[in-house]
């Protein structure tokens, strides 16, 4: 398998060649530092995203509150993400980073709010 | 009416506002005051709820909310004053004219920092052509619908414009349940950041539509459909290939203009290419104590910069409210080839380092940067790629600084398009 992933991590955007069999065997050209190694791999076997969405509140001017996991979440689970959100609801007062959901959709990641709001 | 006196006062309290005025703070102003017109601090970042914030500033990923709360928490603690649900009206030399539910409210200062922002650019700025139905948005307008009034905008969606906002409201859209049938970019290359490209288009299988372009929207009490047609290389659409694109709402993501009608009030030059203020290295416009930064500016692709150039902003605006900034001899910095601007665009004579930030005219590859002053190259940058969506920045160090012949030029000089 030969895979080319645009690496995101910096500005530079290198155009990291991955070639594969298996993941212990992969050759990977084109990086141009260590963290391309690590984010090809990743894109090619397991990618990742941050979950950012927002959760209905009441309680203030603001109609929906900003959330975020802590971690980036399996690509593949994103769009679940986003409907388990849409079921939740909060009353102010809400401190940013407060745990909403742990080990969020069994991922390692915790739903925590991205803002207070008193 | 109600007075006031300070060293610095700040207008608006988005990134900005808050970076200037907490560096102002730091940098010996006594009395510092931010003006707001909305209820809350933290400006276009309450709405920009994705991640990729901070990156740089902080070295951590944060939402644009974590970002801007970050700043609002630095400025209390830094001893910021803040006059929130208050407008900015009017610049009578060293007095700020505004109003709020009180009244008039008078500001005398030592030196102002205008931290304004931007606003979109419409369909009127575009002149399409077509109908006029509900369902038409700009890409922000929709954003903060979504992302702070919990509103459903529409349900297939047609995106005009590649811009950052526009390809991160694709994806918003999607996981709100939305289809997002196309993103049209008239331009042969993306307007925003690859990353945005890769995370919100590709990640969701929504086409990029390059050197395309609407030229007829349909509806009467909705949107009905887009007509799409390739342009040329003038940018003129080719008639013969246009489709029709059913959808309830379109997305402009076109553009942002620097909000200036401020301070047009105190008549300071603005630069008919950023549409901001002409300033030098200290973000100091041709009236000595005005300062500009951020946004309303010049347009930035991330807040990171704009934090750093906002410190700078607030720091040599409490410089002159001190009277400890040298007013010295100034020579011009003019964008060469391949550039399309640069910010600032003069240079005070100084012995210090000064960082000049610019965009390419075009994208390419194995690109040279260089500033030259009239006897040569002075600093010269090599990079794998450019592209106008992306701010460079060139250093010219002190010691060249001190020394500079005639006028600075940046040019970049692509090796491969």
């Amino acid at each position: 398998m030969k895979n080319t992933v645009t690496c995101t991590i910096c500005p530079n955007g290198c155009e990291i060649e991955v070639n594969y069999t298996t993941k212990e065997d992969a050759v990977i050209t084109g990086h141009g530092c260590k963290r391309g190694i690590t984010y090809s791999l990743d894109e090619c076997f397991a990618p990742k995203r941050t979950f950012t969405s927002s959760v209905k509140i009441s309680g203030t001017d603001r109609r929906v509150l900003p959330v975020r996991t802590t971690a980036p979440i399996p690509k593949e689970l994103v769009m679940d993400a986003a409907q388990a959100v849409r079921t939740m609801a909060l009353t102010v007062p809400v401190q940013c980073g407060q745990v909403l959901a742990e080990n969020f959709l069994g991922t390692d990641a915790n739903l925590v709010s991205a803002m207070t709001l008193e | 009416m109600k007075n006031y006196t300070c060293n610095v006062v700040v207008v608006g309290a988005g990134p900005a506002g808050l970076a200037a005025a907490i560096s102002a703070k730091k940098n010996g102003a006594e009395n510092v005051i931010i003006i707001e017109r909305e209820n809350r601090m933290g400006g276009i970042l309450k709405q920009c709820i994705h991640a990729g914030f901070g990156l740089q500033y902080f070295g951590e990923e944060l939402t644009g909310p974590e970002y801007a709360e970050k700043f609002m928490n630095l400025a209390k603690d830094a001893g910021v004053e803040f006059l929130l649900n208050t407008t900015a009206i009017e610049i009578k030399e060293k007095s700020l004219l505004c109003v709020n539910t009180e009244g008039v409210v008078h500001i005398e200062f030592g030196a102002l920092v205008l931290a304004m922002g931007c606003r979109e650019r419409t369909r009127a700025n575009l002149m399409i052509p077509g109908s006029r139905p509900a369902g038409i948005y700009t890409a922000g307008t929709a954003q903060k619908l979504i992302n702070v009034f919990g509103h459903k905008v529409g349900d297939e969606v047609v995106i005009l414009g590649s811009g950052d906002i526009g390809m991160i409201m694709a994806r918003r859209l999607t996981m709100g349940g939305a289809k997002v049938k196309a993103v049209i970019e008239i331009m042969p290359y993306l307007a925003g950041l690859v990353r945005n490209k890769l995370q919100c288009l590709d990640d969701f299988d929504i086409p990029l539509m390059l050197s395309h372009t609407i030229v007829d929207i349909t509806g009467v009490d909705r949107v009905e459909s887009v007509t799409v047609a390739p342009v040329d290389e003038k940018r003129q659409p080719i008639m013969e290939q246009a489709q029709v694109i059913p959808c309830d709402t379109l997305l402009l993501s076109v553009g942002l203009i620097p909000e200036n009608e401020l301070t047009r009030s105190a008549d300071v030059s603005l630069s008919g290419i950023t549409k901001g203020a002409v300033v030098n290295q200290y973000k100091q416009t041709d009236k000595p104590y005005i300062f500009a930064c951020g946004n309303v500016l010049h347009v930035n692709d991330l807040v990171d910069h704009v934090s750093h150039e906002s410190e700078d902003a607030g720091k040599f605006a409490a410089m002159y409210a001190a009277g400890k900034l040298p007013q010295t001899e100034e020579i011009s910095v003019e964008p060469g080839e391949g550039v399309r601007y640069v910010c600032p665009q003069k240079m005070a004579a100084t012995e210090e380092n000064v960082d000049l930030y610019f965009r390419t005219a075009a994208p390419g590859r194995n690109t040279t940067l260089t500033i030259s002053d009239d006897t040569g190259v002075l600093v010269t940058k090599k990079l794998v790629r450019t592209t106008p969506g992306t701010i460079e920045k060139l250093t010219l160090p002190g010691e060249l600084a001190k020394n500079t012949c005639g006028k600075l030029v940046v040019r970049a000089e692509h090796k491969e398009v």
